[in-house]
């Protein structure tokens, strides 16, 4: 198995501080208001944006279980055969894709409510499980 | 008077050429790409010097180039280009070629496709998934873990959010691969020719769950190229003119937020309507569908957003056996990038001219006036349609 590890940069530093903490960061418009998953760079109207804290509820949008090799132990299902991972609308509005480490596939319904957790990978990292 | 869309109507597609295609070694890309504009050209009846526009396009083993140019000895070309739009790259050289001779920028212009990420001894599946393990900066190490690593995952996420929304199944995408498995039994050049069942396609191990293993197309290496010039031209060359009535193009660049149409409705939506109605045709005059096939999934969704089933319906259409040999609207019948060779939007592309020729063999539709061709690239990110026609456009 990889021992694989995220190394911040400084686009991603504030992220991952509060991930430490274990408060989910998303981004917002600056001028608009409008809100971003955390890796959007610019607003659509081209304004910056700036990080404000999610709540970490979210609802599941969909679902998929990759059978190649996991990127870490800590990611594979609660089967163990294969890494689900999952696209989750936040609260927020956001969608964000998302691991849903140690789930059990068959129980995943279609707007199921999930909540944030987080996982560390060198640095913490939002993963989502059924609420 | 000429409308602002006469330009499709004045080009035809009037040479092709195809390489070996498949576990071919010893030949680079651009090897292949060079023999396939040679094929195209001969094909036409043309010389290679009344060659005066050449569009390339690499795969993903890169290796094309504008010096392709230069390795087929072309001279004085008044055209020369790289596209790169991914599965969307053949519609869009056909409409670029078809713009450029209406403007007189050229008038022979040849666009190849070629690609060669098969090598002996390697899973053909590494040619298209990132390595797993060591590290990663910032949000790209955020996305290591959040997925999806693969195009594959990616169009599982989609394929799921189908199932989610309209109830689509499994075994309905499994009747889109039994189809083009039966099409691709009557296609010499297909790579994979023995029938399977839909037992078999369940059976199939999990790639990336909702997708099977014969959800998804193969990798290949090989070239396909076509030589666009005049619908004028067209009628005194050597081959049957396949003439362009229509092109499209929609890349949707969805927002990924709360109410995205995601998975649900990709950009031919509206790429599929506004190439027909340039055509001045409905789904109902279609005769033949060449449909870009990366996996079953994107079958379903593409002739949902074209029209020919309600949205939705796309699961209960391909189960119904529509696309099959002797089905009402004939998709993918040289097999397709799932059973017969996968070089992009070439593949349908290059079945389409087939069919409008009448030149399909044991294969062949028995009515080939009109086929629509689509493209597709990313993840549902990049759309190209193209309507064919037998005869210029009325
Ligand atoms: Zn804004």
């Amino acid at each position: 198995m990889s021992d694989f590890t995220i190394e911040r940069n400084e686009a991603s530093a504030p992220f991952f501080d509060a991930a430490r903490e274990g408060r989910l960061l998303i981004r917002r418009c600056t001028v608009c208001g409008r809100l971003y998953p955390p890796q959007q760079r610019r607003c659509v109207d081209g304004e910056p944006l700036e990080w404000v804290p999610a709540t970490g509820a979210a609802t599941l949008i969909s679902w998929a279980v990759d059978h190649g090799a996991a990127v870490a132990p800590d990611l594979l299902s609660a089967a163990g055969d294969g890494s689900v991972i999952g696209v989750v609308e936040l609260e927020e509005g956001p969608w964000m894709n998302a691991a849903l480490p140690g789930v059990d596939p068959t129980q995943l319904r279609d707007g199921m409510p999930m909540r944030v957790e987080f996982a560390v990978f060198g640095e913490a990292v939002p993963v989502f499980l059924p609420a | 008077m000429s409308s602002t869309s006469d330009f499709a109507v004045r080009a035809a597609i009037v040479g092709l050429g195809i390489t070996e295609t498949g576990p071919v070694y010893g030949r680079s890309a651009a090897d292949f790409a060079a023999q396939a504009v040679q094929l195209a050209v001969a094909d036409a009846g043309l010389r290679m010097d009344d060659v005066d526009g050449l569009l390339v396009s690499s795969g993903v083993s890169g290796g094309v180039h504008i010096g392709l140019a230069g390795q087929l000895g072309l001279t004085d070309l008044r055209m020369l280009s790289h596209i790169s739009q991914a599965g969307s790259t053949a519609g869009a050289q056909v409409q670029l070629a078809a713009l450029a001779i209406a403007g007189g920028l050229a008038t022979t212009i040849v666009c190849v496709h070629a690609d060669a990420p098969l090598k002996p001894k390697v899973k053909s599946g590494d040619a298209y998934r990132q390595a797993a393990g060591g590290a990663a900066a910032g949000f790209a190490g955020l996305a290591m873990v959040a997925g999806p690593r693969t195009p594959t995952a990616g169009y599982a996420l989609a394929a799921r959010r189908h199932m989610n929304h309209y109830g689509t199944t499994s075994e309905q995408l499994g009747a889109i691969a039994v189809g083009q498995r039966q099409w691709a039994s009557k296609n010499p050049q297909a790579f994979f020719r023995e029938p399977i069942t839909l037992e078999d396609h369940q059976a199939s191990r999990w790639v990336v769950e909702p997708l099977h293993l014969l959800d998804c197309c193969m990798v290949s290496n090989g070239g396909v190229a076509v030589v666009v010039t005049s619908a004028e031209r067209a009628q005194h060359l050597a081959q049957p003119p396949v003439h362009l009535w229509g092109c499209a193009q929609t890349h949707p660049g969805y927002r990924m937020e709360r109410g995205s149409a995601w998975g649900l409705r990709s950009g031919a939506a509206i790429s599929g309507p506004a190439a027909m109605a340039m055509a001045g045709i409905t789904p109902r005059d279609v005769d033949v569908c060449e449909i870009y096939d990366c996996y079953t999934y994107t079958v379903l969704i593409t002739l949902e957003d074209y029209g020919f089933c309600s949205k939705g319906e796309g699961g209960a259409f391909a189960a119904s056996g529509a696309l099959a040999p002797g089905g009402a609207l004939p998709t993918n019948t040289g097999g397709g990038q799932l059973s017969s060779f996968y070089l992009w939007g070439m593949t349908p592309l290059s079945e389409a001219v087939i069919q409008v020729r009448g030149q399909g063999g044991e294969r062949q539709v028995e009515r080939h006036d009109v086929a629509v061709v689509s493209g597709n690239g990313g993840v549902l990110d990049f759309h190209s349609t193209l309507v064919l026609g037998a005869q210029p456009r009325a």
